[in-house]
């Protein structure tokens, strides 16, 4: 985010993420129409509320050895979360009638598939692309996502669990033509539970 | 300008109104609706945006609205819902294009 973007805000709100997460831990009130009436708001905060409650059930291994790194983590998926829900471009949905132009913005199919990702239990949706031509529904494109994930289960089936549910919301709700779906493990966490297991 | 804020704020209750939809949005990116504000007076400030433009063909009506829809059903089916409900609402009007923009699925 370039400093002109910072003194925008997000979605050009005004309203930094620091903010954002201010304004949802005071549980949204007083309201403020400039954030409640913004889409690319709405997506963060929505992002920052699965952040919150799944950040809290994870310890990062690491740590333990650098208590630094946690922070620094969380730091870099509020980065990559601010970044990412710009509405972006339009992608066209059909329609016949040649007086309707119907589109979803591109931030909203990232948050899509971020909330897809997210809804698998134990993963965390890092960042999120989608590349190609989307303006061209016969030209295909590839969704590139990094995830964080508990070891809950073997990473390749919570891997195949992300593709197939990001797969099935894009099918539903856009008209994009997916070659493929590209899941990389950026980080792997221990269950805090699991540690203090380890310990006793 | 106030006919337009008129139309605007009927478009945003109309949508509101439409099954699917869970959230009406600013239409116009948050610069252009404060210059907006400052232009338009006291009352409410419509979140869709309507504005009229002569053509060959005549007066033409532009209407834009950004909307979050329900997850349960598809996008695209939520958005030409709306666009329908407003093609009807504004039939006896100069003719109009509408574009619905689908700017969130909600995922409960």
């Amino acid at each position: 985010m370039n400093a002109t973007d910072a003194a925008a805000g997000v979605g050009g709100s005004g309203y930094t993420l620091d903010e954002l997460s201010d304004y949802l831990d005071r549980g949204r009130t007083p309201a403020i129409p400039d954030i409640d009436d913004n889409a690319e708001c709405q997506a963060a905060l929505a992002s920052l509320e699965r952040l919150g409650s799944l950040s809290r059930s994870l310890v990062v291994q690491d740590a333990r050895d650098n208590p630094t790194i946690d922070e620094s983590w969380l730091g870099s998926l509020l980065d990559t979360i601010g970044r990412e829900v710009k509405a972006g471009r339009d992608i066209p949905l059909s329609v016949s009638d040649p007086a309707v132009t119907l589109s979803i913005t591109e931030g909203a199919v990232r948050e899509l598939v971020r909330a897809a990702g997210d809804s698998v239990d134990g993963v965390l949706v890092g960042s999120c692309q989608v590349d190609g031509d989307i303006d061209h529904p016969t030209a295909g494109v590839t969704i590139r996502l990094t995830i964080s994930v508990v070891l809950s289960a073997p990473v390749h089936e919570l891997a195949r669990a992300v593709r197939e549910r990001v797969h099935t919301e894009l099918l539903t709700h856009t008209e994009l033509r997916i070659d493929a779906i590209d899941v990389t493990v950026s980080d792997v966490h221990l269950l805090a539970t699991e540690i203090e297991g380890d310990k006793s | 300008m106030s006919d337009l804020r008129e139309l605007a704020l009927a478009v945003d209750a109309l949508v509101t109104a439409t099954p699917g939809v869970v959230q009406v949005f600013a239409a116009d990116p948050a610069l252009v609706r404060s210059a907006r504000a400052l232009t338009s007076g006291s009352g409410p400030m419509p979140l869709s945006t309507v504005s009229s433009s002569e053509t060959p063909e005549g007066q033409l009506l532009s209407i834009v609205v950004s909307v979050g829809v329900v997850a349960s059903q598809q996008a695209s089916a939520t958005a030409l819902a709306v666009s329908i409900a407003v093609r009807e609402a504004f039939v006896r009007t100069p003719p109009v294009e509408v574009h619905v923009r689908v700017s969130r699925v909600a995922i409960v």
